[in-house]
């Protein structure tokens, strides 16, 4: 499992995140996830290379994801497969954090919160 | 007898209680979903539904002892058709009699587990609970 950081324009940190989410790879990122939620405030989560999704990587998705939210923030979930898109829908994530297939929207989305920052 | 070949044999895997040790559970079902040209969609759901009973066995049935094991046996009573069978020896406890939590949602701000369940009953077609005398079966069953 890997967890690439880059910085976008408009104050966006986009988090790729590559490979299996299982139990594994969600000891590997659960240390750099969470202090992404503690450091950034708008946050694309790419997950178009996550090949599995499973309910403990959930977790490693959640916990941040709500972190980002305490502190004002947002985060969007970008371009998950048929099948990690399944697991999210399933146990509801999609209306906690909206999930996008279109990059310009989910950079919209997260310029409202950036936008509204100024 | 009209089975495929691959129905006349039972696979099996004897995972150690260890959450570390499901990664090597999950190699070997991707060994089978290649040895049996199972479908990418149901392989996945296969994956999760794995690690979702084994890493619930691991941490609330065997409670941290890693000297229990986990046995997964793997089928293909026909083609397209698919069955894992899990057994543990932990203390007797059905999962699928305790009430199914909702989705997240908006409001809920605080809960994160419990949907390990909700994912079972979406990912197989049929899903069976048996108390042996010291321990649990899980059947799963899937089809392509």
């Amino acid at each position: 499992m890997k967890l690439t950081e880059e910085q976008m324009a408009g104050g966006i940190t986009r988090v790729i995140l590559d490979g299996k989410l299982d139990i594994e790879g969600a000891g590997a990122i659960d240390l750099p996830m969470n202090i992404i939620a503690g450091s950034q405030k708008a946050v694309l989560l790419d997950l178009r290379k996550l090949s599995f999704l499973g309910s403990m990587g959930l977790r490693s998705i959640v916990t941040p994801a709500r972190t980002i939210r305490s502190r004002g923030g947002k985060i969007v979930l970008f371009g998950p497969n048929e099948m990690v898109e399944k697991v999210l829908k399933t146990s509801g994530i999609d209306t906690l954090f909206p999930i996008y297939h279109d990059l310009d929207q989910a950079i919209a989305a997260l310029r409202q919160i950036t936008i509204a920052e100024l | 007898m009209g089975n495929s070949p691959s129905s006349q044999t039972e696979k099996l895997f004897i995972v150690n209680a260890r959450l570390s040790e499901i990664g090597k559970l999950l190699e070997w079902i991707e060994q089978l979903a290649v040895a049996h040209a199972i479908p990418a969609k149901v392989a996945f759901g296969m994956y999760v539904c794995v690690e979702e009973v084994v890493a619930n066995t691991i941490q609330h049935g065997y409670r941290g002892d890693a000297d229990c094991n986990v046995t997964v046996r793997f089928r293909e009573p026909s083609a397209g058709h698919y069955t894992i069978v899990l057994e543990d020896s932990a203390p007797p406890f059905n999962p699928l009699l305790a009430p199914e939590l909702p989705p997240l949602n908006p409001r809920d701000e605080i809960r994160i587990g419990g949907q390990g369940l909700r994912l079972l009953r979406e990912f197989t077609k049929t899903l069976d609970h048996q108390s042996l005398p010291a321990g649990n079966r899980f059947t799963l069953t899937f089809s392509a």
